[in-house]
């Protein structure tokens, strides 16, 4: 922080200027990314006519949701200065009971609610164990992530369910069905984004969310109960995959207790292209939502392309390195 | 001047640490106190607790005539005691108008649902930082600011509700020459309008500027309580380096 | 103590009690031990189940079935040699890394402990430290794959190969065989990637590499099927995209004309229970399957003779299985070879 001596009564009156909302608009990180989706999809309809056409778009869009809903319950963990890397095996996990309920007679309504309880109390002890033992978020999701993952595999018996008993017809047509030529799934993937952009901007627990990952003390002092409202995060993290995974579930038509392995990976790139910072304090639900697009328009966009699809690894890591050096400039020049 | 507040005996134990050994003061009115030691005297330590993030081991704290025992800064705010700390406890991710309201944010109806009203944070904030004369703009974020800015954001957060009381940690220790003058200016405003300000500073000239009265701690102990007109930068000094004993 | 101490204190406690739990004591039987690559795959229970049926026959063996629960060839290499210094009576082991296995060969060798291996064999300069392979050749089952695709399409055309990890062996060989099958080469002259051979090409963007992650197999099949709508042949080493079996009939119905007419012929590896509906409803022409089971009874079997001092084939092939529309909810996977 730059101490400036001269009078700098005038001098910020002359430094900054008003920019209109559109402008404003036009330097959001968001915009960017959506501008580099665009950029890349020109790019690869100029190599085959197969990608722009609306079942392959619809496919894109789909296929970004499962991760998408999972960047959107990361968002609030990442502002408030934490992570979750057990986001992968609280899928993982949420899909097996989900499979097991299901398989086992219950109805839908039954099988989901079972499902979100899963997720939301998973989220909530990751939470509680890191507020409470103070402990770093890292460590407490990276053994939770192993804990998950194998309690996935003692709930399933390592078995794949497919018969989902009388559910069966609704939870395919929830997972894998289309209403007004558009994905189930990306309805819910829009609803969340509203949910979550109107309570990060005009709820006191958003508010808190971002003042806990700015000054964490500050916040303590100014009465917040933080413990609790960085708990709520993490619930909302796991609530957020376990929503995916009744999507994913229904998508597939089967549950193997694999499901979701490695996407806590994809899931934090996704925020961190949409512009969400690792070390607390910034974020968007909107961000999270066309980050996860990016990366699913890359992987489907080599394949159209034909380019040999080892190097995918490679273009989404530029792509997250791209990204983040962006955000870095942007915040530079503002 | 009437008395506002006084603590009798304060004795503030950190395990085996005595950092407050049966300190007694009175708080008046109306009055700027300028609290003054080296480090380690336990300055810090005493504005803590009379803002409420400690509570005493043993000793009375009298508030407004009645016995209190705060659980806590924000409980203590209720009764109308602010700080504004040495590092100010600003989130810079957050507007300065979002800072001023943390935790007591104003919301109002929309539909169904209760929204933060932050229309009138930017509104009232703004209306503060004309009182204070300073330029700080509501809806910049702290990050962007100067020293002098951020400054007037803590102060402010101290203008929101009935304050009777305001505790300062260091206010004029990072802030250019003119923000210094600012800040004793607004000092003094405050203390036209009825308000105590407690005033920890090393600085001495701010001190003798603005405080009515100095107190000066050593060891966790107060060894001096007088009205500054009976005293001098060089006795002031000599009773923080120990050089004299009592005054 | 903190409550983040004496957190840390119980939860150590709890993991110690849970191990000294888990550890339980050997039978008077002759143990074999089976160390596999993965538990958490579909391959996995079968090979249990034909390694315990075959210790209840022999009366007098224990099966002791073992793996890491994800793939990790290195935790797997230390199960191993958790066996051999524990001491068992036979050893029969799917080698995850050819060559790491290959020293756990020897130690083996070293006790006198007798080994098989099984599913998946160590590399052929390393043949010797066993006493046979019980399993799939892989390059064969390749072979079969192709063998389908020509059966049906004698004038060549575009194939898509899809494969899981791109490092597996056991994959690469029988990608290969397919390849080389094609191409109407010979095991000794394979072929890299096919650009005409025998009228065979791979469209680019193929073989596509799914790592095991099913709903990244079905989104695979998807993509291709749009991309590719004039593709000939789709060949899978393995069965993961059908292993989402709605997303996978979504991505297939749509192109019902093209396989009845076997326009589009599709082979598919494995023939496990979510696969068999599709099968029958013709949205794949030929489910190819090893025989898991046989492997882990024959590899007991094999031990057993090996204990008792007699001789046994270098290579026992437990062969494979192709099962089509009409046998797949009748007989498929349901005879065993044996």
């Amino acid at each position: 922080m730059s101490q400036q001596d001269v009078s700098d009564m005038n001098v910020d009156l002359l430094k900054r200027h008003d920019r209109s909302l559109l402008r404003r608009l036009m330097l959001t990180q968001e915009m960017w990314i959506a501008i580099a989706i665009v950029v890349l999809g020109l790019a690869v309809s100029m190599i085959s006519g197969k990608f722009a056409t609306s079942g392959n778009l619809m496919n894109v869009l789909q296929n970004a949701c499962f991760i998408g809903l999972m960047a959107l319950g990361m968002t609030p963990v990442l502002i408030s200065g934490g992570i979750d890397i057990s986001v992968g095996s609280i899928l993982g996990l949420s899909g097996v009971t989900l499979g097991v309920l299901l398989n086992a007679g219950a109805p839908l309504p039954l099988g989901i609610a079972g499902t979100l309880a899963v997720g939301l109390v998973f989220g909530g002890l990751n939470g509680a164990v890191i507020t409470l033992a103070k402990l770093p978020p890292f460590i407490v999701t990276l053994a939770t992530l192993s804990i998950g993952r194998s309690l996935a595999l003692v709930v399933s018996d390592n078995q794949v369910f497919y018969e989902f008993g009388t559910a069966t017809e609704s939870i395919l047509a929830l997972g894998g069905g289309y209403t007004l030529g558009v994905p189930n799934v990306v309805y819910a993937l829009v609803v969340f984004v509203i949910v979550l952009h109107c309570l990060l901007t005009m709820t006191r627990w958003g508010r808190y969310i971002f003042a806990i990952g700015g000054n964490e003390s500050a916040a303590r002092l100014a009465g917040i109960s933080v413990d609790a409202i960085k708990i709520s995060a993490y619930a909302f993290s796991g609530l957020m995959a376990a929503i995916s995974a009744i999507f994913l579930v229904g998508w597939l038509g089967a549950v193997t207790n694999a499901i979701g392995t490695g996407y806590e990976l994809q899931t934090i790139a996704s925020t961190v292209i949409g512009g969400a910072s690792l070390a607390g304090g910034f974020g968007t639900a909107l961000g999270a939502a066309i980050g996860s697009i990016l990366i699913e328009v890359i992987r489907n966009a080599l394949l159209i392309a034909g380019v040999n699809p080892f190097w995918q690894g490679t273009f989404v890591g530029g792509f997250i390195l791209a990204a983040v050096l962006l955000e870095r400039i942007r915040s530079l020049r503002r | 001047m009437s008395k506002l507040a006084s603590l009798e005996n304060i004795v503030m134990e950190f395990g085996a640490i005595r950092a407050l050994d049966g300190v007694s003061i009175d708080i008046k009115r109306g009055e700027v106190l300028g609290l003054m030691g080296d480090n380690g005297a336990g300055k810090s330590t005493l504005v803590k607790t009379i803002a409420g993030n400690f509570q005493p081991t043993s000793g009375r704290y009298v508030f407004e005539d009645q016995d209190v025992r705060f659980s806590g800064p924000a409980d203590a705010r209720r009764h109308g005691i602010e700080v504004v700390y040495q590092d100010l406890a600003l989130c810079n991710n957050l507007t300065a108008a979002a800072n001023v309201f943390l935790g007591r944010e104003p919301m109002r109806q929309v539909g169904p649902f209760r929204v933060l009203d932050k229309k009138l944070m930017n509104t009232r904030s703004a209306e503060i930082f004309r009182e204070l004369k300073s330029e700080t703009r509501p809806a910049d974020l702290v990050d962007r600011m100067s020293g002098g800015q951020r400054q007037a954001v803590a102060i402010a957060r101290t203008r929101l509700s009935n304050s009777k009381l305001v505790l300062m940690d260091e206010p004029t220790a990072a802030i250019s020459v003119r923000q210094v003058a600012e800040v004793l200016a607004l000092i003094r405003r405050m203390k036209e309008q009825g308000l105590s300000v407690i005033l920890i500073s090393h600085r001495m000239p701010d001190v003798f500027d603005v405080c009515d009265r100095v107190v000066v701690m050593r060891r966790g102990s107060k060894v001096a309580d007088k009205p500054i007109n009976q005293s001098s930068p060089e006795e002031v000094t000599g009773l923080i380096t120990g050089a004299i004993k009592t005054a | 103590m903190s409550l983040s101490g004496s957190l840390k204190f119980t939860l150590s406690s709890a993991a110690i009690a849970l191990c000294a739990f888990g550890a339980t004591a050997n039978a008077a039987d002759r143990e074999f031990a089976l160390v596999f690559k993965v538990l958490n795959n579909a391959f996995s229970p079968p090979i249990d189940a034909g390694c315990k049926d075959a210790a209840k026959k022999l009366g007098d063996v224990t099966c002791t079935y073992i793996g890491p629960t994800e793939y990790d060839e290195a935790k797997q290499v230390q199960l191993a040699q958790d066996m051999i210094t524990r001491g068992v009576d036979g050893l029969g082991i799917s080698a995850g890394n050819p060559k790491a296995m290959a020293r756990i060969l020897k130690m083996a060798n070293d006790k006198g402990i007798p080994v098989v291996t099984f599913d998946t064999d160590v590399l052929p300069e390393d043949a010797g430290l066993r006493a046979t392979y019980i399993g799939t050749d892989n390059y064969s089952f390749g072979v079969e794959l192709a063998k389908k695709v020509l059966e049906n399409k004698k004038e060549g055309g575009t194939v898509c190969i899809q494969s899981g990890a791109p490092a597996s062996e056991n994959l690469k060989a029988r990608v290969q065989g397919i390849r080389d099958t094609l191409a109407g080469a010979s095991k000794d002259q394979p072929v890299a990637t096919l650009t005409g051979q025998n009228g065979w090409t791979e469209p680019a963007g193929c073989p596509v590499y799914n790592n095991d992650d099913i709903a990244l197999a079905a989104q695979q099949v998807r993509d291709v099927m749009t991309n590719h709508p004039d593709l000939s042949a789709f060949v899978a080493v393995g069965g993961w995209a059908q292993y989402a079996p709605q997303a996978y009939k979504q991505a297939m119905e749509p192109l019902k004309e093209r396989l009845d007419k076997k326009d589009l012929v599709v082979v598919f590896g494995d023939n496990f229970g979510p696969q068999l509906p599709l099968l029958a409803e013709g949205l794949s022409h030929y489910n190819i399957g090893q025989r898991p089971y046989d492997m882990g009874y024959e590899t007991i079997m094999a031990l057993d003779k090996l204990t008792k001092g007699e001789k046994l084939e270098p290579f026992i092939q437990t062969g494979t299985e192709t099962c089509t529309p009409a046998d797949a909810l009748t007989t498929c996977g349901k005879v065993a070879a044996k």
